[in-house]
């Protein structure tokens, strides 16, 4: 009977066996292992070694499986980790890769669906653990982002006073802009520290720009009103507009704002987060 | 010693090479060490365009690399997957890989990648399915493929033939070539007990492209192809007795656990000249020692300028455990 398994079968079989989130024997008698062969036949189509039984010797698939979907998960999510504990951050992760196997040449993709999965699950502190996971990802995808051109000061300095009012900024490609009701840029930062972190994280709003400035990847809490004029000025809004903005969102801070904008504008060209200029043709 | 079979192919000898790996490369970009050729693991760099290219794009320009992937599942009973090739032959055309190689496994079907160099049965319907899957690549990638024979930890009553049969086998059948890792040969002779040379003896040395060397962690009841470690006696034995029917083809030592610093792994890689010589004498070369640099690990914070931020480096992925 084993001689005539076909390749998709026995395939299928062999997939749902090392996938399946159990011991070897639920795997082996699971619904979905059954469904391609039953146990009895798998169980003769795989040979015993001289030392091993063939439960034994799958078994090692499986281990490896559980081993490499953790250590994966491990590098993208160390915050996570660190806030579910070990044990538990293991049993979370072979329920996501349960649910949202991988379907890509590479492991670096493996943990994009992490934050929907937490979103959706009935974890405690889900809340916070969605926004710590939002930024571990955006870091994780923000070191594969393809690579801009950086606006220079000279670039900066070569446009005229009047061409000001229709310059426009477009980012580089490896920056995100995010805004969390959690505090996690604290917690993350105090993660890699090796600071002590509490167990129950209150709200509070914080605002967070991931780039890459020579091929390192960072991230910088921004103030809220630093964050909505970048925001404006990375989503193509002119200079001028983005600024009328910014007034008419804190009007009670106006000329306080007037200092820090400058100081802002000059840090974020020197941490090369602008790829480039536009002038648009529309002049006043 | 020269080659005693020219390849099928006339891929070039380029000598002994290393795997790029993260840890690497900041010593490899500074050092420049004398190495060979470099081999890649084609996925890490197939669509990133971060360091990792910026790395790969400066290492291409000083030294020949080869394109060594984990994700085609040759094996699996799921169709080629073209958009994959794509990508593929993209970042080989790039680097300018004469040659690309993968393993006879498969790592996933319906789609799923369980990363992992998966067995396959050694059927008739299997090698049809190969051949023909074989062939489509070759097409597609317009530069041969080598196939590597991968360690494995299970057999199946279903196989009507043995493993060396099969690879020999898809070789005349599609014209594809064979990755020869030894250590993979003594891996699996262990742990399925058979030959380790039978299965050298049957393998057509012209069809040879390239060997692996690796270390593994034998637990006694089998072994585990880890890549953690030196290459053992018995194995370098076996690469001398494959190399004496092959002659001169590149040789790859891969190292990707508890990687040590570059000048060890490279030292490790240039053992393989004393094993080439036919009287086995020894050739010696002497060990760059320009730097050492302790290999960078997982998420670290680089450099903080004050509590509102910080840089995150991290290590890059294997695709898979056992290489
Ligand atoms: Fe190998």
């Amino acid at each position: 009977m084993p001689s005539n398994i076909p390749l998709d079968t026995l395939q299928r079989w062999m997939q749902s066996v090392i996938e399946h989130n159990g011991n070897d024997a639920e795997a082996w008698r699971s619904d979905e292992a059954q469904k391609e062969i039953p146990y009895e036949e798998a169980y003769l189509n795989v040979l015993p070694s001289k030392t091993l039984s063939p439960v034994e010797r799958i078994a090692i698939y499986r281990r490896m499986f559980v081993l490499r979907m953790v250590d994966s998960m491990a590098i993208d999510y160390p915050g996570v980790r660190h806030f579910l504990s070990e044990e538990k951050f293991k049993e979370i992760v072979l329920e996501y890769v349960g649910k949202y196997p991988s379907k890509s040449y590479t492991l670096n993709h493996l943990g994009k669906k992490f934050p929907q999965f937490i979103k959706e699950s009935l974890l405690d502190q889900k809340e916070f653990l969605y926004d710590l996971a939002q930024l571990e990802l955006a870091l994780t995808e923000n070191m594969d982002a393809t690579q801009s051109p950086i606006l220079t000061q000279e670039e900066l300095s070569s446009v005229k006073p009047e061409d000001w009012e229709r310059a426009s900024l477009v980012p580089i490609a490896a920056l995100t802009l995010m805004e969390f009701v959690y505090p996690v840029a604290d917690y993350l930062r105090a993660v890699m520290d090796e600071e002590p972190t509490q167990n129950e994280i209150g709200i509070k709003k914080n605002w967070v720009v991931v780039y890459r400035k020579e091929y390192t990847t960072w991230f910088k809490q921004l103030m809220h009103e630093e964050y909505v004029l970048l925001n404006e000025l990375c989503s193509g809004t002119p200079l001028s507009n983005a600024f009328d903005v910014l007034a008419q969102r804190f009007p009670q801070r106006q000329t306080e704002l007037e200092k820090y904008v400058f100081e802002w504008f000059s840090d974020w060209v020197g941490r090369g987060m602008f790829s480039k200029i536009l002038l648009s043709h529309n002049t006043k | 010693m020269e080659a005693m079979t020219p390849n099928k192919w006339n891929i070039p000898d380029f000598g002994f090479g290393v795997g790029l790996r993260s840890v690497h490369y900041d010593y490899i970009l500074e050092n420049n060490p004398k190495v060979d050729w470099f081999e890649i693991i084609s996925e890490t760099y197939l669509e990133s365009g971060g360091h990792v290219r910026y790395v790969l794009d400066k290492v291409a320009e000083r030294y020949p690399i080869v394109l060594h992937g984990v994700s085609l599942s040759i094996g699996s009973s799921d169709p080629v997957n073209f958009e994959y090739l794509k990508l593929l032959k993209a970042l080989a055309d790039r680097v300018k890989s004469p040659y690309i190689s993968d393993h006879l496994c498969w790592t996933g079907v319906n789609a799923h990648n369980v990363h992992d160099l998966l067995p396959i049965p050694y059927t008739e319907q299997s090698l049809n399915h190969i051949v023909n899957k074989v062939k489509q690549v070759m097409d597609f990638m317009e530069r041969p493929l080598v196939l590597e024979n991968v360690s494995t930890y299970a057999q199946f009553a279903s196989s009507s033939m043995t493993e060396w049969d099969f690879h020999a086998r898809l070789m005349e059948e599609s014209q594809c070539g064979m990755l020869m890792d030894v250590n993979n040969i003594y891996v699996s002779a262990y742990n399925h007990d058979f030959s380790a040379k039978e299965f050298i003896d049957r393998i057509d040395p012209s069809l040879v492209g390239q060997y692996h060397l690796a270390g593994h962690t034998n637990k006694g009841t089998h072994i585990l192809d880890t890549h953690n470690d030196h290459v053992i006696d018995a194995v370098w034995e076996l690469y001398r007795y494959a190399f004496q029917r092959t002659g001169g083809r590149n040789t790859l030592l891969e190292w990707d656990e508890d990687i040590p610093e570059f000048d060890i792994v490279h030292q490790e890689a240039l053992k393989a000249k004393r094993y080439r010589s036919e009287k086995g004498e020894q050739v010696i070369t002497p060990i760059d020692r320009t730097s050492k640099h302790a290999p960078k690990m997982h998420v670290t914070a680089v450099e903080s300028v004050d509590d509102t931020e910080r840089a995150v480096t991290r290590q890059y992925k294997s695709s898979n455990n056992a290489l």
